[in-house]
């Protein structure tokens, strides 16, 4: 499964929402359940299922799902 | 003249601010725009009232800060209000003036001239907020200069181990006001100012503190709850913190154990308590850290009110008085004496709130009577949402309920029988033009019919349970 549909999964779990689908274009806006509180939730959850673990500054300035999955490769690779 | 004289004296430098990209702002750079704003707004605004309606950044508090100088009252809005809610506000309270991005630039090209010099009066309204109604329409509490002032000398005397060495970051909307305590450490104590751009995105806010090493914050306890989780604290470097000024919700026992491991001993944790109407604070307890001192029964003390503020508990529920009560609801006698009653010769605001109080005078709050409660730090009655949910084109009736994500974090359910048919989406992109992010419920559940109990009544425990089974299954 390639990284965007893992996410995809993940976050349907992280925001208990099953309809969602994630493009590399979807913004934290698109989403109603991604807020402050869920979006922490989905760190979380991205972190154990990879492996990683993210830094401050990193995470800040994260715009939309793509540079999420770009972070991903990186850390992974 | 306390407001209008700290005011001139701390814009007129010197001082700290930065914008919300965090580039230090130079003082003739403030001293120029200040003095454009005061010349504009005392030729034509004196004896008015004027909205501001922003982007989150270092303009907004010299909007705020100017009217507050001149006794112009203001009504402050955040840059996303639809335009519904704007003109609601409009024909409530008729202000002449709309400082918005449009409008800000002509106000700023005023070259600085003669400022008239207004007559300034205590009993005069200091600003409007409107909140959270149970009607579909928002109520504005008018709150008088007198309640401003009283607030800000509390400030002033409250916090003197806070100096000009100290650094605050302001993450608190200006529509909400517990800002007035970021405002009034920057006019009182001279605090630098950080204009952060977080944007809910703790990651941000914690390496916004990080970099500029924070000292102050003051905001609702989540974010608090939010930045000392694991996750969070165990990447950010948060030791500059000292100062901890919560409000706006509950203060649980959960955040008290992270304050516990996060805060250094030396450190100020405030909780502070208050409704809108009682202009910001009516209550506040410097934590000590010491649970038998602190806490009751599970909930965190609310101490004591502040001067010239007096409460008592009348069958369970906490009133208010004192000279920080609001003037009334604006344009609404009918709420207006709904929610303030006088007894033993004195006004008391009705809170709404169960409170108790423990032998030494320290307050408690343990819950709420009615359907409101607090969604990012903002009122939400829903009630309200409900009546504005049901005069959408496409929704036939609506129950809204509260559910609980974690520890005191709720979120709301909206439960809907259509009209006619709509996509949840679609439905949610409808009700933003009347409601605002956070009044929308984030689920929306469709359904034919609502339960009922014996009374004919919705049962909303009933749709609480339906709603937490669908969720495990």
């Amino acid at each position: 499964m390639d990284i965007l549909n893992t996410l995809t999964t993940i976050a349907r779990e992280a925001f208990e929402n099953d309809d969602i689908e994630f493009s590399l274009e979807t913004t934290a806006d698109d989403v109603d359940e991604w807020n402050s509180m869920t979006h922490l939730q989905l760190i979380s959850m991205i972190e154990k299922h990879y492996k990683v673990r993210f830094a401050l500054g990193e995470l800040q300035e994260l715009k939309n799902v793509g540079e999420m999955v770009e972070l991903i490769k990186k850390k992974t690779s | 003249m306390l407001i209008s004289n700290a005011i001139n004296k701390r814009l007129s430098g010197p001082f700290k601010l930065h914008d919300r990209n965090g580039n230090l702002l130079s003082q003739a750079q403030v001293a120029s725009q200040y003095q454009s704003l005061k010349t504009y707004l005392s030729k034509n605004c004196l004896g008015q009232r004027v909205a501001i309606k922003l982007d989150r950044d270092y303009q907004y508090v010299l909007s705020i800060l100017t009217c507050q100088e001149l006794g112009i009252c203001y009504i402050p809005m955040m840059a996303n209000y639809p335009e519904s809610r704007i003109e609601q506000i409009r024909e409530d309270s008729g202000f002449s003036l709309l400082i918005d991005e449009k409008k800000l630039p002509e106000i700023l090209a005023t070259a600085p001239g003669v400022v008239l010099t207004p007559t300034v009066n205590l009993e005069d309204e200091a600003y409007i907020l409107f909140t959270s109604g149970s009607t579909g329409r928002p109520k504005g509490v008018i709150i008088q200069r007198k309640a401003l002032t009283n607030f800000y000398a509390w400030i002033e005397s409250c916090f003197s181990e806070i100096n000009s060495n100290h650094k605050l970051l302001e993450i608190t909307e200006f529509t909400f006001d517990i800002s007035l305590v970021e405002l009034g450490l920057f006019v009182f104590k001279n605090i630098e100012m950080y204009i952060s751009h977080w944007e809910a995105n703790t990651f941000r806010l914690a390496k916004e503190i990080e970099d500029y090493q924070i000292t102050t914050i003051n905001t609702v306890p989540n974010n608090i709850n939010m930045l000392f989780s694991d996750l969070v604290a165990d990447k950010a470097n948060l030791k500059s913190l000292k100062h901890l000024i919560l409000a706006g919700s509950r203060f649980t026992q959960g955040l008290y154990d992270k304050c516990l491991k996060h805060m250094p001993k030396d450190s100020t944790v405030i909780n502070g308590y208050g409704p809108t109407e009682s202009t910001v604070f009516s209550h506040f307890k410097k934590l000590s850290f010491n649970p038998s001192e602190d806490i009751r029964e599970s909930n965190v003390s609310i101490g004591k009110p502040l001067p010239n503020t007096s409460c008592k508990i009348v069958e369970t529920e906490l009133l208010l008085s004192g000279i920080q009560l609001m003037k009334g609801y604006i344009n609404n006698p009918e709420q207006t004496a709904k929610a303030m009653i006088k007894a033993d010769g004195e006004v008391h605001y009705k809170t709404g709130d169960i409170a108790f109080c423990d032998e030494k005078g320290d307050y408690y709050i343990v819950g709420r009577l009615d359907d409101t409660i607090k969604v990012r730090g903002f009122r939400v009655d829903l009630l309200d949402i409900d009546s504005y949910i049901t005069r959408n084109p496409f929704v036939k009736d609506s129950v809204t309920i509260a559910v609980e994500r974690a520890e005191a974090d709720l979120f709301m359910v909206g439960f809907i029988i259509l009209e006619k048919e709509i996509s949840v989406k679609e439905l949610k992109a409808e009700l933003l033009k009347t409601l605002l992010d956070y009044q929308i419920p984030e689920k929306i559940v469709f359904i034919d019919a609502f339960p009922t109990n014996n009374s004919g009544k919705v049962c909303k425990k009933t749709l609480k349970s339906w709603y937490l089974e669908k969720k495990k299954a």
